[in-house]
């Protein structure tokens, strides 16, 4: 009986010691995922900055810390832009995905950038590349990001209105802006072109309608009096809006790819006294959502990291 | 006459004055919430109304609370806070710099009547877990706070103009009513409703100062 009692007792010791050698053994893990968008910047201000939220698996880890980052760029094979990362907030929001909660956090960063030069930076494709001070990397797709900086915007014309048109194409898409434009001279002036601020989208010039207001969600296609493709290669010819007061025009967007774009500035292109120039339009937040659907969970990529 | 003056004076210092301000949807920072099929605010219903939902809760109950609704996650759209006005009532135009920046923005207003108050806050929760684990295929996802995007612009404004940045979106009403039970005694009843923002829109106007 106590031979037996002898041998249950060490049999149960190995077992408990494997036990706790394997599970000591396994790195505990972290996971990182973030929504991809396309996320623009026209620089007019000194103090703009990008913020990208990312959703990690654990509160309390390298991640979480300003301290333990070394350095961030954004890039993609063909471009890189260093950044200072300003904070990392907690967001207070945690979303389920894979059985396990994801809390948000929003890396706060500002471009370095010399702003006394124009610069187009258009990146598709980009991923958010953080050096930690432990010295591993990561390397997470963020979707797209552009940042313009225009030194010689006019002040002859002047924006009286400024609204987006959102539907619902698999998701909140915003497919029209309404642009209330206002000459401040007394000369005639010409619109040329359009160009919205993002590397992801076109304005369809021939679609261009004079509007006065819409209630939002209201169907595109209602509107422009046909179906409306979303998604389509145009070719774009100059434009000839004559504008001597005041103009109301909506400008319906076209996509080359399936992305949000919810933040966009315009230039805008006009010709006076038989001269070109150029007037900004501000990146303007047309919505703002936290309505993640089924789709976008599914195309969420998670990256996995040692948690230690 | 002395004593009258001294209690009159201690029922103002034990007796508090709430002031609420006043909006039309019972939400301060609705200014107007439009549902897209069906559905009525608490603010809209008659007594008679509210007072059918609690015959709903008549069964037996022996301890904690029973809830009826009247609505659960019923889409609407709403006009919200005017963000920035300015008028320029000079005779030259103004040109300013705006930014909006909001890190903390409510996602969920909730209002109570009858004997509820704050402390009914967690049964809300209670309530927003057992509904959202009914509706299929919704996201699970907690918030109290939302993180608005920045957004910044420079704007002239013209003479005799105003010029304003203010907010509509979609949202969702939950409404209902609860009644607290102890050994079979209702002990708390109320009404309740929460809204959760789903989708912000941002629009800039110009207008002319009437």
């Amino acid at each position: 009986m106590r031979k037996k009692f002898f041998y249950f007792f060490c049999g149960l010791s190995i077992l408990v010691l494997l036990v706790i050698i394997i599970t000591k053994n396994v790195p505990q893990l972290l996971e990182v995922t973030t929504f991809k968008k396309a996320y623009n910047m026209v620089l007019v201000n000194e103090d703009e900055s990008l913020e990208i939220p990312l959703f990690i698996s654990n509160t309390n880890s390298y991640f979480t810390e300003k301290a333990n980052i070394e350095s961030i760029i954004i890039s993609n094979n063909d471009e890189t832009l260093k950044f200072n990362l300003e904070s990392i907030n907690e967001n207070k929001e945690k979303i389920l995905l894979k059985d396990k909660w994801f809390f948000k956090y929003v890396y706060k960063l500002k471009p370095i950038i010399d702003k006394t030069v124009d610069i187009t930076l258009e990146m598709k494709n980009a991923k958010l590349e953080i050096s930690f001070k432990r010295g591993t990397n990561s390397s997470i797709a963020i979707g797209s990001l552009c940042i313009y900086s225009f030194n010689n915007t006019s002040e002859n014309l002047s924006i009286i209105k400024l609204k987006g048109l959102v539907n619902d194409f698999d998701g909140n898409k915003l497919v029209g802006v309404l642009m209330g434009l206002k000459n401040n001279t007394k000369e005639d002036l010409i619109i040329k072109n359009i160009y919205p601020l993002d590397i992801n989208i076109n304005a369809s010039y021939a679609e261009i309608i004079e509007l006065n207001d819409f209630n939002q969600k209201e169907n595109i296609s209602y509107i422009l009096g046909y179906n409306y493709k979303l998604y389509e290669n145009i070719e774009n010819d100059n434009l000839e809006i004559s504008l001597s007061d005041e103009i109301k025009l909506f400008i319906p967007i076209k996509y080359k790819d399936r992305i949000t774009v919810n933040k966009v500035g315009f230039l805008i292109e006009y010709v006076m006294n038989n001269e070109l120039h150029y007037y900004i339009i501000d990146d303007f937040l047309f919505f703002d959502s936290n309505d993640y659907l089924i789709s976008d969970i599914r195309g969420l990529v998670f990256y996995t990291y040692e948690y230690n | 006459m002395k004593r009258l003056f001294i209690i009159c004076l201690l029922f103002l210092f034990f007796v508090p004055f709430y002031t609420k301000a006043y909006s039309k949807t019972g939400h301060e920072i609705f200014q107007e919430i439009t549902f897209k099929d069906e559905g009525k605010l608490l603010v809209d219903m008659t007594t008679s109304e509210v007072e059918e939902g609690y015959k709903y809760l008549k069964g037996l109950k022996f301890i904690g609370w029973k809830h009826y609704y009247f609505n659960i996650k019923e889409e609407a759209t709403y006009v919200g806070e005017v963000l920035f006005a300015k008028s320029n009532r000079s005779k030259d135009p103004i040109k300013i710099d705006y930014k909006y920046k909001d890190t903390n923005t409510n996602e969920r207003s909730i209002t109570y009547g009858g004997s509820l108050s704050g402390k009914f806050k967690k049964n809300i929760k209670g309530i927003d877990t057992e509904i959202n684990a009914k509706i299929e295929g919704n996201v699970k996802k907690v918030t109290s706070n939302q993180t608005v995007e920045e957004t910044s612009f420079t704007v002239t404004i013209h003479p005799n103009r105003r010029i304003v940045f203010r907010e509509t979106g979609d949202c969702l009403v939950t409404n209902g009513v609860s009644k607290y039970y102890f050994l079979g005694i209702t002990l708390n009843k109320g009404s309740w409703e929460y809204i959760d923002i789903v989708t912000r829109y941002y629009e800039l106007y110009e207008e002319v100062i009437s």
